[in-house]
């Protein structure tokens, strides 16, 4: 005979036990239904606005074939995750696509014909490193994503862990297989061919950067959306071209001025990277540049400074040393209001150059980055050495610089009021197909239409070359070869950066910002579109604040420590006294 | 829930009564302090952010949450005040209610007093710092706070001794976040030691500290307050 008490505890223990299990069950269906709040302010862990846009505009399926080797992932308790994570960010891209995205996943692990279809659709079999039961053990595995789309070549995107960059690396490949048109980037190019002399960060590399060199990790990310290709500049930039990367401009003479010039009158867009410095190759010292086309850029409207920026905010060396001459431009100092720095969070320029922008009329000028106001700036003579270099006693040499800048409008010839460099009567400079293109017009529609014009007045139909009726141009004496020039550029942008160095290979590599920058002035200026916003959502927090001093730092860590803990103990006290004054007085009353 | 609020409120007085909540809380903070500040040194790290002090902070409850817990029920059992506390008609479950949420406020007292060191963050920051992983790291602390506060009350509701109720309280709470970590893990076959890794308050806590509230972490953490209040009111019930 059990006595009350016992059944009561006996069904209180099975009431725990029953409400034990209803939460685990609870828990285990929560798996599968379960809703997200995204504190973060750039919402980082939910689809992008740009991303949602991107899969509404789908016209047509587009097909991801997963190949993820789940099984092993599984056996692995550091990877375990990938899965689930992988498969909640696709259930919301398929969402967002309503219906215009299949997603189908596979697992080679066991399966040797899978295995077969990733490696020949352009995945690669990677190795990870896991525990096993006495030791570390090294498995192999699949995760990547096949992309399709119509009859276009499939597109593969490599998942790399964490996969905080696969919503980015996802976009750009729907974006490269839905786009209607490919957009090109030429980069200026002063060798006339691909891989002569690779190089590193090299002396030489300071002032002749190339994209199949120190320019290759830019290349690569770029074209992963984009044409990238290398334009030589003495010859016509080619109306393809949808925006020139102009970086070695002290090799620019006067043709390639013509030529570049021309692109611009022609509606080209032009990034322009230049410092007024220059390292000497023989004895690796900084100098001033002697040869910068100065006259050609302040008729666009800017000056590159003979000048070096050096911030206290800015890289630190290995040893923790300050570089001040690899500044960190932050986003407190960058223009707030304009969209080719949206989303920026910082970047690292290496020995720059300080830019003055004088817009001249019918053009727009903007600074959109500027030094912090702790920087300072060397002319004539120029000190890198980490071991002396110290930032100046007197507080007047401190100011901000404008390091990158925006001109916008309709610019005006060089050449309008000057005679041509010789030799560039080469080729017809007469209105192009692609020149009619962008306004809209077609070439035969307007032959077509003076041709009917000519013909009602009649005449014999023309059989020059068809001249835009709204752009000024000029004939040339003595060059019949080059019957115009154009004067006036339709409505097109300069963007001037103060550095060129910021973009080479080991520098991208170890300042994480430039590249999404470099990404997001490309994309803003040719597609408009709001995919690099995707990439510029970074988890990373901000770096502290270069300037403090020494001491500052150390009154705010023994503050940081100290300070709470002493109010606590010194209000603890205080109660301790009173409730003993109190009882005190307790006792004595009679 | 107004009775569990009185006793809540009484119980919280208590801590006060003594120095130990004064003293509990200065060694929490300053530990926490430390350890942020200096372990390793945060300017050194070139980076203004709270990442690190949350990455301590389940180890320090390790501590801080068996010793605000631990007298709770073993001092009245040990005093004999239990026997007077049970016979009100009041209901095991108010009891522990009440005592959870007392012991629960000091923590989240203790959390609030750490609100120098996002101020120092921001201060510190070259740009604006994003609030969103600090408000998720401090909502994080809260439910793992809980969590512990919930085990430690159970291991104190399972002696008398308020020594084996700390020792009981550490215990139950590193068995809970060592499950979590990868090499405990697979020690065990793989299924459950894919099982194990979800019941671990770590790898839970590392999930909202980035800023992100799943309801599936909220719904672990709230089970997990759930089954520790019953089985302490299953312990307090069985003596």
């Amino acid at each position: 005979m059990t006595t009350a008490p016992e059944r009561r505890r006996r069904s209180f223990a099975l009431c725990v036990l029953l409400v034990a299990a209803n939460l685990v069950l609870l828990n285990w269906i929560a798996l599968g239904r379960f809703a997200r709040v995204d504190l973060t302010r750039d919402r980082l862990f939910t689809l992008h606005e740009a991303t949602c846009d991107l899969l509404a505009g789908l016209d047509d399926l587009v097909t991801l074939r997963v190949f993820m080797s789940e099984k092993k992932f599984r056996e692995q308790a550091a990877y375990a995750a990938i899965p689930r994570e992988i498969r909640d960010l696709l259930d919301e891209y398929a969402a967002r696509a309503r219906g215009k995205l299949l997603v189908e996943y596979l697992d080679p692990s066991d399966d040797s014909e899978l295995r077969l279809e990733a490696r020949g659709a352009g995945l690669h079999e990677r190795s990870l490193q896991g525990f096993g039961e006495e030791s570390l053990v090294v498995f192999t595995c699949y995760l990547g994503i096949v992309l399709s789309y119509g009859g276009k070549p499939d597109q593969v995107v490599e998942i790399s862990y964490p996969i905080e960059t696969l919503e980015y690396s996802l976009d750009l490949a729907i974006a490269r297989l839905t786009q209607k048109e490919t957009i090109t980037i030429g980069f200026n190019s002063i060798r006339p061919r691909s891989g002569a002399g690779m190089r590193g960060l090299g002396a030489e590399a300071f002032d002749e950067h190339d994209i199949d060199g120190d320019y290759q990790t830019v290349k690569q990310a770029l074209a992963r959306q984009f044409e990238v290709e290398r334009m030589p500049m003495d010859r016509e930039i080619p109306a393809h071209v949808d925006l020139l990367v102009v970086h070695n401009v002290a090799h620019l003479d006067d043709r390639a001025q013509f030529y570049l010039d021309q692109y611009l009158m022609h509606g080209g867009k032009l990034v322009i990277l230049a410092e007024g410095i220059e390292r000497n190759r023989q004895v690796g010292v900084l100098a001033a540049r002697p040869v910068l086309p100065d006259a050609l850029f302040a008729r666009y409207g800017f000056t590159i400074k003979r000048n070096l920026v050096l911030d206290q905010q800015c890289a630190p060396s290995d040893q923790g040393l300050p570089l001040y001459f690899i500044p960190e431009l932050i986003e407190r100092y960058f223009d707030p209001e304009s969209p080719l720095m949206s989303g920026l969070k910082a970047f690292h320029v290496f020995e720059a150059s300080a830019i003055e922008l004088n817009p001249p009329a019918g053009v727009s000028g903007l600074v959109l980055a500027r030094s912090t106001p702790g920087a300072w700036a060397q002319e004539g003579f120029f000190d890198t050495d980490t071991r002396t270099l110290r930032p100046p006693a007197r507080l007047g040499e401190y100011r901000q610089f404008d390091m990158v800048g925006l001109l916008s409008g309709e610019f005006k010839s060089f050449y309008s009021d000057r005679a041509l460099p010789e030799g560039v009567a080469t080729s017809d400079r007469g209105p192009t197909r692609a020149d009619f293109e962008r306004q809209g017009l077609s070439l035969e529609e307007e032959e077509g239409e003076e041709e009917d014009a000519k013909e009602e007045q009649g005449e014999e139909p023309a059989e020059a070359p068809p001249q835009d009726p709204g752009e000024p141009e000029t004939e040339l004496p003595g060059a019949a070869s080059v019957p115009f020039i154009r004067e006036k550029s339709p409505q097109t942008a300069i963007v001037v950066i103060g550095n060129s160095r910021f973009l080479c290979n080991e520098i991208v590599r170890s300042a994480p910002g430039n590249l999404p920058f470099f990404w997001t002035l490309v994309d803003r200026l040719t597609v408009g579109s709001r995919l690099s916003e995707v990439q510029n959502r970074s988890a990373a927090p901000p770096s502290i604040k270069a300037d403090l001093s020494p001491a500052e730092k150390r009154l705010v860590k023994y503050c940081g420590m100290l300070g709470m803990p002493l109010v606590v103990l010194v209000l603890g006290v205080l109660l301790f006294v009173l409730r003993r004054t109190r009882n005190v007085s307790v006792q004595v009353e009679p | 829930m107004s009775r569990a609020l009185t006793i809540a409120g009484k119980e919280f007085r208590t801590f006060f009564k003594t120095p130990v909540a004064p003293i509990v809380l200065f060694a929490f903070l300053l530990l926490a302090g430390l350890l942020f500040f200096f372990v390793p040194d945060y300017f050194a790290q070139g980076q203004a952010s709270m990442r690190g002090f949350f990455a301590y902070l389940p180890w320090l409850y390790l501590i801080f949450a068996p010793a605000i817990a631990m007298k709770m029920w073993a001092e009245e059992r040990k005093v004999g005040t239990i026997e007077t506390l049970l016979t009100m008609p009041l209901g095991e479950g108010t009891i522990v209610l009440g005592k959870f949420l007392a012991a629960f406020g000091l923590l989240a007292l203790a959390l609030a007093l750490t609100f120098p060191v996002p101020i120092i963050v921001a201060l510190t920051a070259a740009s604006a710092v994003d609030p969103g992983p600090i408000a998720g790291g401090y909502l994080g602390a809260l439910l793992l706070g809980a969590a512990y506060v919930a085990m430690c009350l159970f291991a104190s509701a399972l002696t008398q001794s308020q020594v084996v109720a700390f020792i009981i309280g550490v215990g139950l709470c590193l068995l809970f976040v060592v499950i979590g970590v990868e090499p405990v893990a697979n020690v065990f076959p793989q299924g459950l030691g894919e099982l194990l890794k979800g019941l671990s308050l770590l790898q839970r806590f590392a999930n909202i500290q980035r800023g992100v509230v799943d309801t599936r972490d909220v719904l672990y953490y709230l089970s997990m307050l759930a089954v520790f209040l019953l089985l302490n009111a299953a312990a307090v019930k069985r003596r």
